[in-house]
């Protein structure tokens, strides 16, 4: 079992919240430590819930984890709704002035802050929750120096005067907490370690800039601005044209001029934006120009729920665009991923001359991990394709879409003397003519869809199977995709703890499946079970018409909130006790 | 590799005849058009491969295959968008865009709006005959009030759209109407936007003859 340290900060939206919990993020990354940010929040402009989790330890963390050992509630709605979770050792930290505690758990420690006394309330309107930090850090074990540095940069903008006053407020806490209350039984530990702390938005914007992207274009939909933000603020530095444009539509159409005249384009929107980009997918298909596209899934059908997390848009990515063609389709793992995956996938795309989907989900689109810089490679290698680029030998007439044994056309950059021709949504011939304009000859209509689809083959060459990790023999397997991969992963060590042994089986690439490897994989499991955070179970229903593996039990949640390590494990018990097959968690608390 | 310089030769018509021959009915205005912007990038010896030609979808949207540049058959009302892209990857390109009044200004309405706010470097060449040709007679955007169709047999109800003031009101830096039978202007104003590379430009050409003919029912429609 991990050792790790999990805060909970909660207030109404427009309390705070965002600020106490970067300064967190901060102090322990400096001291070497992994962590996981988790923000619960609302599609509101102002008031609700929001609840930011963060988890810190040495040792690696890939999810918010199962319980908190500190709350600090900004409002009486917060203490409401999440104190009864705390259990023994536990603390809530509170503003006694304001808020009042409800039952606790036994051995869970109170610790009212009389904020009105430590500080001039009408001056500082945020008092409470400098204070708050101050003494949290205290009980923590963390030295003062640490947050006295952090809060001169959080602050760097304005006045020392301010600064200043911020310093005092949070030593205040610090010493109030030093005088009044217990520290955690586990101080917080420091390691030599550096890491950085991400977004998976910023990831693949990154990534994106790493693959050698030249145009990004996008329209603003949560949960997938973040990557539009940080774009544009680095549009200038990183070389990047970055447009925020009118619709999703003109979104991809434009990344699709944009990568027909010889750059990487990549977009980020959302389930619904997608929607809208869908036909365009077809015209990069169908005219054989590579793009990138990343949907950042968050709970449909619809508007949804805009805030939340869930794994709803993998039948949209299969059937996108209509019509059959080739695609690469892949879920990222985890934040680091997020930034690993975008130059490997350009570099099929661009090989195959196809478009590319990338299937990440607000759970790591807006949460924030902790990622070891040598991990990530800012000079990964480059694949173009076969692309002409200059006119210097000479040749036959050129055909844009010649019928090769791969599949695979060399492409002529818009520009070069003497390959001039005309891309097109219509079926058309080796040369570009659409087949439409003479006879359509059934002969040459075949021949261009078995052109497209044969470079399919190629695809799967390109593209490496899914891995069973864990033990080879085990008791249970568990199959995700994409985000679910920390939390099975820390899953699979606590069911250790109950006796149980556990594998699991990450699956990353979607198109192609390597549908065959998987049922190589899985013919020894003893008992499967697919875990997603969607109604309908779409990756066993896609598992399943690919491979007509039916697995023993499923494991599905689609409350908007992501698994927590236990739901997977109280699941998991549940099945192979012979309860149920069709497991649906439900979260502890509403946020 | 550097791409090898080519020692000039003077342009013709003949450098700028596509693969296929149009297939547009006799009597339409398009054939004008096609050789309007010919003669022009003739006058102007703008080498082919350094002009690329994005149409949308529709009877005019056809264009990028008859004429020999660089081309983009692109999708129903997003000739603009996908333009746009291509342009601010490849600032050396002249791109040209083609289309009908439907993909233009239906559909492809929005991106019109944007795109003539955005003063792309762009030519804009709108073939405007009222009419949704292609699928063979809908009611478009610049229908006149009352004019009977296939999809509104009883006249149409809604007021036609006015492309050059919706132009001029989106900000766009060159607009002009020509008619696709007087080749001298429609060569004029091909090649004028070229010259001063005032963009972006729109342009809508009259058709030769309109494709249907209707006449408003008596008791006059109200918009």
């Amino acid at each position: 079992m991990r050792q790790s340290f999990a805060l909970g900060i909660g207030g109404a939206a427009g309390q705070g919240v965002a600020t106490p919990g970067d300064i967190f993020a901060k102090i322990f990354s400096r001291r070497g430590l992994h962590l996981n940010a988790y923000n619960a929040y609302q599609s509101i402009i102002r008031g609700g819930h929001t609840f930011l989790t963060i988890r810190t330890g040495a040792d690696n963390i890939s999810n918010m984890g199962d319980h908190l050992d500190l709350l600090i509630p900004l409002n009486q709605d917060t203490m409401d709704r999440h104190l009864s979770l705390l259990t023994s050792g536990g603390a809530c930290l509170y503003n006694s002035d304001s808020i009042k505690p409800g039952a606790a758990a036994a051995g869970v420690q109170l610790c009212p802050v009389p904020v009105s006394q430590l500080a001039d309330i009408t001056k500082n309107k945020i008092a409470q929750n400098t204070l708050a930090i101050g003494a949290a850090l205290s009980m923590m074990g963390v030295g003062f120096a640490a947050l006295e540095q952090v809060l001169a940069e959080q602050f760097r903008k304005k006045e020392q005067k301010v600064i200043d006053e911020n310093v005092n407020l949070a030593r205040a806490g610090y010493e109030y907490a030093s005088e009044h209350f217990k520290p955690f039984a586990w101080p917080l530990p420091m390691t030599d370690a550096r890491y950085a702390v991400l977004s998976g938005n910023a990831a693949m914007a990154m990534g994106g800039a790493a693959a050698g992207v030249k145009f990004y274009s996008a329209y603003p939909m949560s949960p997938s601005t973040g990557v539009l933000h940080w774009m544009a603020e680095h549009a200038r530095k990183a070389d990047i044209m970055v447009r925020q444009v009118e619709d999703e539509i003109g979104v991809i159409n434009m990344a699709i001029g944009a990568a027909h005249a010889g750059v990487r384009a990549m977009s980020a929107t959302s389930g619904g934006g997608f929607a809208l980009m869908s036909e365009g997918l077809g015209l990069a298909a169908q005219a054989e120009i590579p793009i990138v596209v990343i949907d950042c899934q968050r709970a449909g059908p619809s508007t949804g729920v805009p805030t939340k997390t869930e794994q709803g848009d993998l039948w949209q990515m299969l059937g996108a665009a209509f019509g059959d063609y080739p695609r690469v389709i892949a879920a990222p793992l985890d934040i680091a991923d997020c930034f690993k995956l975008i130059p490997e996938i350009f570099n099929v795309a661009d090989k195959f001359q196809c478009p590319g989907i990338v299937l990440c989900d607000l759970l790591l689109a807006e949460g924030r991990l902790s990622v070891d810089p040598k991990e990530l490679d800012f000079f990964p290698p480059i694949d173009r394709g076969e692309l002409i680029t200059s006119n210097g030998d000479a040749h036959e007439p050129y055909k844009r879409y010649k019928i090769t044994e791969s599949g695979v056309s060399p492409r002529a950059i818009p520009g070069i003397p003497g390959f001039t021709h005309v891309v097109s949504s219509d079926e058309h011939d080796e040369d570009g003519v659409l087949i439409s304009d003479e006879y359509t000859n059934t002969h040459k209509r075949r021949a261009m869809m078995e052109k497209r689809m044969r470079k399919m083959d190629g695809i799967a060459a390109a593209v490496p199977p899914p891995q069973l990790l864990g033990p080879a023999v085990a008791d249970v397997t568990l199959i995700g995709w994409g985000s679910t991969y920390g939390v099975i992963d820390e899953a699979c060590e606590l069911l250790l703890d109950h006796g149980i042994t556990a594998n699991y089986l990450p699956i990353r690439w979607l198109v192609p499946l390597h549908g065959d490897a998987i049922l190589d994989l899985l013919k020894s499991a003893k008992h499967t079970i697919i875990v997603e955070n969607n109604y309908s179970g779409q990756f066993a229903r896609y598992l399943r018409s690919e491979t007509s593996f039916v697995p023993n039990g499923h494991i599905r949640k689609y409350d908007g909130e992501p698994f927590m390590p236990h739901h997977i494990v109280e699941a998991v018990k549940e099945q192979l006790a012979g309860k149920t097959n069709l497991s649906v968690p439900t979260h502890e608390v509403m946020v | 590799m550097a791409t090898e310089a080519i020692a000039p030769k003077t342009l013709t018509m003949k450098d700028f005849k596509g693969r296929v021959d149009p297939d547009w009915c006799p009597g339409c205005g398009d054939f004008g058009v096609l050789a309007a912007v010919q003669k022009a990038l003739v006058e102007l010896q703008i080498p082919n491969h350094e002009v690329m030609t994005i149409s949308g979808i529709g009877c005019s949207s056809n264009f990028p295959g008859f004429i020999e540049t660089y081309g983009m058959h692109t999708l129903h009302g997003r000739s603009l968008a996908v333009a746009t892209g291509m342009k601010m990857a490849n600032h050396a390109m002249t791109v040209l865009v083609t289309g009908g009044d439907g993909d233009g200004f239906g559909i492809g309405g929005n991106h019109f709006m944007h795109t003539m706010r955005r003063n792309v470097d762009l030519t804009y060449i709108v073939m405007d005959n009222q009419i949704y040709g292609l699928t063979t007679g809908q009611t478009s955007p610049t229908s006149r009030l009352g004019m009977k169709t296939k999809s509104m047999p009883f006249g149409s109800v809604e007021a036609p759209i006015n492309p050059i003031s919706l132009a001029l009101a989106a900000g766009a830096t060159f607009v002009a109407r020509a008619f696709s039978g007087d080749q001298k202007h429609r060569v004029a104003l091909s090649t004028r936007p070229s010259n001063t590379r005032a963009s972006p430009s729109s342009m809508s050409s009259a058709p030769a003859s309109p494709t249907t003919t209707t006449t408003p029912s008596s008791g006059s429609v109200r918009a």
